[in-house]
């Protein structure tokens, strides 16, 4: 993805060195550090990354390396990306997170979500509103998190506000007037939020434009498009699939079914960005369809798109309110880690570097 | 450390005392000597016993250690803080009324419960929890069935695992209640439901054996059958699992085994089909034990509108006798920030209460639980418990319902007044509950972390009960009770951790963890023993010098509960001088030996702890124990510290006790562990943040001056005298090896010198002194005058005043040649005096009346005297009558010892002694030596002493052999040596001046100190050797002495084969050595003692004589 760095040249000159890239002119050189930071070094490698979230807690940000660990014996495979996420109700940086995923040897990748405790679905909007974050209401908090991003140092990808096209999280589209501007203002307040974590030097952060496959409003304001923020705003494209999550869908579908459009539409958003599966899963039950056979045909399906260069599995199993649980692990059943273990093993699914 | 005697001094033994008693060596005129140095040696044993007593005094006197202020103000940080007003019950639970549905639908007739099956109360226990074991004991005739944690299943393969502290085989038969194991999917902390989910996805095979492999088990165990308590597994797939639970029991029924089936409470109630499980499955066991998950914000534990309304919708099932309630008798405590709750007993809640200084507390309306909130080390906490008047108005909710039992989940959580509740059987009423509540019967602990701080306080509570006009009961705490309290301290670091290492320092394994520590800049925590920081006080030093925390570990690793108080004192006090007499600080650390889990569960467990609390330390437990002196390979020892890390911030290592390789290999590898994990490893300093000053006071010169002197005084004396035993066992071990090798080399070298001999014919005098010699005369001075010496002879025999026919069996021989002159009885010197001023040769050969010659012997003593520069030679005397043990070890020492060294000694023309048994001086020589001498006990080695001194060679002539008769028991040869000893020191001391004397070259640097060296000092220190070798065995450093013990007796033997060999005789002879070794040092370095306290003593003591046997065979 060495090519694909469109953001423009005053971010990106290293902070130390700005004198020197006017001064010398070194438009090459400028050029090349314009580049979105690449946590991996060979642009031409063939492949997926391996990458999954492993149930880490509540708010999905407990990150220990037994449960890294933990989920690696089951894979058989090193996730080269560790998922995992940042809620704006926290007020704080996943610093430790991030140094534990960078010295196992994998990339981060941060789910930033402006989503006030409790964490439920479905309740619209909270104090993290995108009007207040566009009103400056929680810039000093943009920036500590920019900061204490950029001290880091290393690259990392951030998906924030994900599943926007949903109307499940409270920084979705349909809960700020839908078709009436609703993306527009999501629009305005990722550059905002982009511009202000780009002002504090954080240039080491891969931003990750990240779509849910299905809109929670089936509309054409609703469309993927429709909440781009533009090229300059976004490193990758990314996109979470899921087949059957509840048993009481009742909807079993095939990935390939699952992938096709969606992506295809992603894919029309900006044609050159890299593509990323941010968030892919689906529940185990046995009398809805099978889910060795849905992991094999995914884990088959998904190198075959050039474009598509990393790929999260989410590997967590839940109790929803009815008492039915949602088992999205890999190992909801022996056949199923069977099917994974033997999906992820092929070479075109790239693990973490291996360590020393 | 052999004894070896140069020579066979001539014997005494037969003559009167030939010492001039007024002026021999040694001889004190004065008199003063002895009594002055009796007077010294009293002195200074007075002294040595004074300060060995001073010693004493400072290790049990009790070394002041300033506890940590903060670590004295832990039990201060614990307040009550006002209560929040009790959360609003989670009214109308939302599943309720869908639940009601689900049951309705199962009110089609069930196997009807006999009417007669008594009420159930089923207890849950843990095999892990002392508590739960003896609240079991203590009432276990209330209690109809027993349900133990043992089974779980978490294999999708159906794996039936077994909990491996389970205590199944102790509870089998141990009362009437019936077993009924639990069959869970827990593994750890987690539910596994994927496993079971497998199973009833899975074909009738695998579940064919899964019943068969549990039906097995449970029928080995003696059980009655199975509580299955399979948690959040996925209800949807009713069917199958319906159809898998039916399964199982309808194989256990088969067996004779019931089947009960835990129900959760919760919105999956519905699906389960009760109808058709009714059929098959015993008993159904609905746990109510928590309305609040331990997850959930805070809130009542069960409240009883919650409790009651589940009653109600079980109570209108077909057959609620069917129907067990789960009761919880546990607790919750949750700390502010933290995500789950931690879960107590009624002992722990009632505790902190008290301990906190909490009032109002009841358990009433409208929850019917207890709670309230305290804060600790900067914590606020809020708790939730249940107690008496909990369980009362549960019970007869029970009761009411008329549902089938009940079931406590824990047994040693629960408020023992429930008993009370439950032996009524009836309705509980508040006036049939007593108000005492019991104290001091457990282990409470409050905080958390695994540094501890007591307090053993134990008293009863009170409370008083009231009921309201619905029958409810309410509880009013008037006085909490106490227990011994443990403020636990430096837990709620997920990201800190310990590392301890226990019972070193050791020389093998400490310096490799300290070298790997100090790479990577880590502090960790010492636990020494004290004996071994005093073996090894250079690395007790270096852990202190490279900043990492000592802590006291006892003396010897006892185990101190056992030990009286006061020993328990003295293995704290003595350990803890040491590390103060070495680096100048204390330490305030205490670990106890043998019982370092975090989880003291019994009030014994505490007493190593208290005391240590007493003297002022603060006491370390560990919760990270991977049992590293199993020795497991380091990947698995890695992965036990990975298992566990989550339960603790302390890791619990060894450095010493044993092959700690393991250990070490795995410390890098655990290291890396926690830094990937992101954890900072401290010194328990840090954790419980505590600077090292008050982890490791300096010590204060002001306090206790004389004790702190004294402690250090006696351990650095200790140290000197065990660096002097070890320099000086080395220093020996040096000496012996080289002149082994000397004379090895010489007496080879000798050999290959000795050629044949010329046919001397000088005229010769035969001198043979005789004392009662009448059984061996006549032998004797025929196996001379059959000799083949070629030149002419006299036989000179001087009976010496004899009280038997000596003269006349002299007279009987007959021949010319044999001379016999009479003398009073004047002494052995005296008699040789005597003869040679009666001889008239100039070659005066001397002989023992018991010293048989060999035809040849003469011919090769005198041959060796042909040189004009040698003025003696002396010849080879071997045991005659090798018929005792004592014989026999004398002839292996004459053979090794004496002929060996004779033959070196000869080559460097040192030989210390011609014996008077069988030798040749020329007269010329013995005149330049100014005669035979009556000033020491061993003429000979004075003469031959003298002779060097005159300038003469002195010559060994091997071929010229002699048979003597050697003592044969063992008295007797005490005897011969103590005057061997004694004569020889005198000899010693009188040509002192000879001594790394120049002119005398291998005389003065070589014979002459090996005497001093090899004979008398390491012979005399050879039972306190013998002693600490023994000693060291005993403490298991025999390892350190053994190496130089071995050398010793590897050095003999060596000599032994190479002188068995040059006189060609069978080389087993050498492994006499090996007896012979055991046996003679004590015996020689008694004589040796016993001879320099008569050199002391500077006055003289007469002896017996000894019988004569003449048990040397006639020459042939």
């Amino acid at each position: 993805m060495g090519g694909l760095g469109q953001t423009p040249p005053l971010r990106s000159c290293p902070r130390y060195s700005m004198r020197l890239c006017f001064s010398i002119a070194a438009f090459f050189a400028c050029a090349a550090a314009l580049a979105a930071p690449n946590p991996w070094p060979n642009p031409d490698e063939k492949g997926v990354r391996f990458g999954a979230y492993m149930d880490f807690g509540e708010t999905e940000d407990a990150v220990t390396l037994e449960g890294i660990e933990k989920f690696e014996k089951l894979a058989g495979k090193r996730p080269a990306l560790i998922a995992s996420s940042s809620y704006w109700g926290e007020q704080s940086f996943p610093a430790a997170n991030l140094r534990l995923i960078d010295r196992h040897g994998a990339v981060p990748l941060i789910f930033w979500s402006p989503w006030d405790k409790p964490y439920e679905q479905n309740k619209g909007p909270d104090r993290f509103g995108l009007t207040e974050i566009l009103a400056g209401k929680w810039d000093a908090y943009i920036d500590r998190w920019a900061e204490d991003a950029r001290e880091f140092g290393k690259p990392f990808f951030v998906s924030f506000c994900n599943e926007m096209n949903g109307c499940w999280f409270p920084w979705s589209g349909c809960f700020y007037g839908g078709r009436n501007g609703g993306p527009d203002i999501f629009k305005k307040t990722w550059r905002h939020v982009v511009d202000r974590v780009r002002a504090k030097g954080a240039d080491n952060i891969i931003w990750v434009f990240h779509v849910n496959a299905f809109p929670g409003e089936n509309d054409v304001w609703n469309m993927m498009a429709s909440y781009y923020p533009g090229a300059d705003y976004v490193d990758w494209l990314g996109i979470s699939i899921y087949g059957q999550q509840f048993r009481n869908d009742r909807a079993w579908a095939h990935f390939r079914d699952l992938i096709d459009w969606p992506v295809k539409e992603l894919s029309a958003v900006d044609p050159k960005k890299p593509i990323m599966i941010a968030e892919f899963g689906v529940g185990e039950f046995p009398k809805s369809g099978n889910k060795a056979d849905w992991f094999t045909e995914a884990l088959a399906i998904i190198p075959k798109n050039p474009r598509i260069r990393a790929a999260v599995y989410w590997h967590e199993r839940w109790q929803n309110q009815d008492g039915s649980f949602s088992n999205l692990r890999i190992n909801s059943s022996p056949a199923a880690l069977e099917a994974f273990r033997q999906g992820i093993a092929a070479p075109e699914w790239i693990p973490a570097p291996a360590q020393p | 450390m052999a004894f070896r005697w140069p020579h066979d001094y001539f014997e005494g033994r037969k003559f009167s005392l030939t010492l001039k008693e007024d002026n021999f060596i040694f001889h004190d005129h004065r008199g003063r000597r002895w009594p002055a140095f009796k007077f010294l040696a009293v002195l200074g044993s007075l002294l040595a016993a004074v300060a060995l007593l001073v010693f004493f005094w400072s290790l049990f006197a009790p070394p002041p250690i300033d506890q940590p202020d903060s670590f004295e103000a832990v039990r201060g940080q614990l307040h009550a803080f006002a209560r929040n007003p009790a959360p609003a019950l989670a009214a109308g639970d939302r599943v309720l009324s869908r639940l009601r549905a689900g049951l309705r639908a199962a009110k089609n007739p069930e196997p009807a419960i006999s009417k007669n099956s008594p009420p159930i109360v089923a207890g849950f226990v843990a095999g892990h929890d002392k508590a739960s074991l003896d609240s079991l004991k203590k009432n276990q005739n209330l209690v109809t069935h027993v349900c133990p944690e043992w089974l779980t299943f978490t294999d999708p393969s159906g794996e039936i695992a077994e909990e491996q502290d389970s205590v199944i085989e102790e509870l089998a038969g141990a009362g009437k209640w019936k077993l009924m194991p639990v069959l869970s999917n827990l593994l750890g902390d987690e539910r596994i439901p994927e496993a079971v989910e497998a199973l009833a996805f899975g074909d009738e095979q695998t579940q064919q054996a899964f019943a068969e492999k549990l039906a097995e088990k449970l029928s080995d165990a003696g059980a009655a059958g199975v509580l299955i308590d399979w948690q959040e597994v996925e209800q949807g797939n009713e069917q199958e699992l319906g159809k898998l639970v039916s399964f199982l029991a309808d194989e256990l029924r088969r067996c004779g085994l019931q089947t009960w089936l835990c129900i959760e409470p919760d919105g999956a109630f519905p699906l389960w089909d009760f109808q058709n499980l009714a059929a098959h499955v015993d008993r159904f066991v609905v746990l109510l034990h928590e309305e609040t998950g331990y997850t959930d914000p805070v809130g009542p534990i069960v409240s009883l509108d919650w409790f009651q309304s589940w009653v109600d919708v079980i109570a209108q099932s077909a057959s609620p006798a069917k129907w067990v309630v789960g009761i919880g008798v546990y607790g919750h405590d949750r700390a502010e920030g933290k995500i789950e709750a931690e879960e107590i007993s009624f002992a722990d809640a009632v505790s902190r209460a008290g301990n906190a200084g909490c009032d109002g507390v009841g358990s009433a309306g409208p929850s019917f639980n207890a709670n309230f909130s305290y804060y600790f080390a900067g914590r606020a906490h809020e708790v939730w418990f249940p107690d008496a008047a909990t369980f009362a108005n549960q019970w007869n909710a029970v009761q009411t319902a008329k549902l089938g039992g009940i079931a406590i989940n824990r047994l040693g959580f629960e408020d023992p007044s429930i008993w009370q509740i439950i032996a009524a059987g009836e309705k509980t009423k508040s006036s049939a509950l007593g108000n005492e509540i019991a104290g001091g019967y457990a282990v409470t602990s409050i905080g958390a972390g695994e540094v501890v701080n007591l307090d053993p306080t134990a008293f009863a509570g009170r409370r008083t009960f009231s009921q309201d006009a619905e029958g409810r009961i309410s509880s009013a705490y008037v006085e909490f009770p106490a227990h011994p309290t443990l403020f636990r301290m430096g837990g709620y670091q997920p990201n800190r951790v310990s590392i301890t290492f226990d019972d070193g320092p050791d020389p093998d394994w400490t310096p490799a963890i300290l070298d790997i520590l100090k790479e990577r800049g880590v502090k960790a925590v010492f636990f020494v023993i004290g004996k071994n920081a005093e073996l090894y006080p250079d690395l007790l030093r270096r852990i202190a010098d490279e900043g990492h925390e000592i802590g006291n570990h006892s003396f010897t690793h006892a185990n101190l509960r056992e030990l009286p108080e006061s020993l328990v004192n003295l293995e704290l006090n003595a350990t803890q001088r040491l590390i103060e007499s070495l680096i100048g600080r204390s330490t305030a650390l205490f670990r106890p030996p043998f019982h370092a889990d975090a989880h003291p569960s019994d009030v014994e467990d505490l007493k190593p702890i208290r005391m240590a609390q007493t003297l002022g330390y603060m006491t370390v437990l560990e919760n990270i124990d991977p049992c590293d002196w199993q020795e497991p390979p380091p990947e698995e020892l890695l992965q036990r510290v990975k298992d566990k890390r989550g339960e603790g911030n302390i890791i619990l290592l060894h450095d010493s006790g044993g092959d700690r390789s393991s250990t070490v290999a795995a410390l890098p590898m655990i290291l890396d562990y926690l830094k990937e994990r992101g954890d900072a490893v401290v010194p328990i300093g840090e954790l419980v943040d505590i600077e090292r000053d008050g982890i490791m006071p300096p010590v204060r010169s002001n306090s206790h001056p004389v004790a702190f002197f004294a402690s250090g005084a006696g351990f650095s004396f200790l140290r000197v005298l065990q660096a002097a035993f070890f320099g000086f066992l080395i220093v020996a071990s040096v000496l012996v090896l080289l002149r082994t090798l000397i004379v090895v080399v010489l007496a080879l070298r000798h050999r290959s010198k000795s050629s044949p001999i010329s046919n001397p014919i000088f005229p010769i005098s035969i001198l043979i002194p005789a004392f009662n010699e009448e059984k061996v005369i006549t032998r004797t001075v025929r196996s001379m005058l059959t000799s083949d010496y070629a030149g002419p002879m006299e036989i000179l025999v001087v009976d010496d005043g004899s009280s038997d026919r000596t003269a006349e069996m002299v007279e009987a021989i007959g021949d010319p040649r044999v001379r016999l002159i009479r003398q009073q009885n004047l002494g052995k010197a005296r008699a040789l005096q005597n003869a040679v001023s009666n001889a008239k040769s100039e070659i005066l050969v001397f002989a023992d009346a018991d010293t048989q010659f060999d035809r040849e012997a003469l011919r090769h003593l005198v041959g060796a005297l042909q040189d004009e520069k040698t003025g003696a030679v002396s010849g080879q005397a071997r045991v005659g009558n090798p018929r005792t043990f004592a014989a026999r070890c004398q002839e292996i020492e004459y053979l090794c010892n004496f002929n060996l060294d004779r033959r070196a000694y000869a080559a460097w023309n040192c030989i210390t002694v011609v014996p008077g048994a069988i030798s040749a001086i020329k007269r010329e020589a013995l005149e330049a030596a100014g005669g035979i001498s009556l000033d020491t006990l061993a003429e000979d080695t004075d003469l031959t002493l003298a002779i060097h001194r005159a300038g003469y060679r002195v010559e060994y002539a091997p071929q010229a052999l002699a048979l003597t008769e050697a003592p044969e028991t063992f008295a007797q040869l005490a005897r011969q040596r103590f005057r061997w000893a004694f004569g020889t020191i005198q000899c010693v001391w009188k040509h002192r001046d000879l001594v790394f004397n120049p002119r005398f070259k291998a005389l003065g640097w070589f014979s002459l100190p090996s005497i001093w060296f090899f004979q008398v000092l390491l012979v005399a220190l050879a039972p306190l050797i013998d002693l600490l070798f023994l000693q060291s065995l005993l403490m298991g450093h025999g390892s350190d002495i053994l190496p130089y013990f071995l050398g010793f007796l590897l050095c003999d033997m060596a000599l032994a084969a190479v002188a068995v060999k040059l006189e060609g005789l069978p080389a087993r002879l050498a492994l006499r050595i090996i007896p012979q070794r055991f046996l003679y040092r004590p015996l020689l370095s008694w004589v040796i003692w016993k001879s320099l306290l008569q050199a002391m003593r500077g006055a003289w003591v007469g002896w017996g004589k000894l019988p004569r046997s003449a048990a040397v065979p006639a020459t042939p």
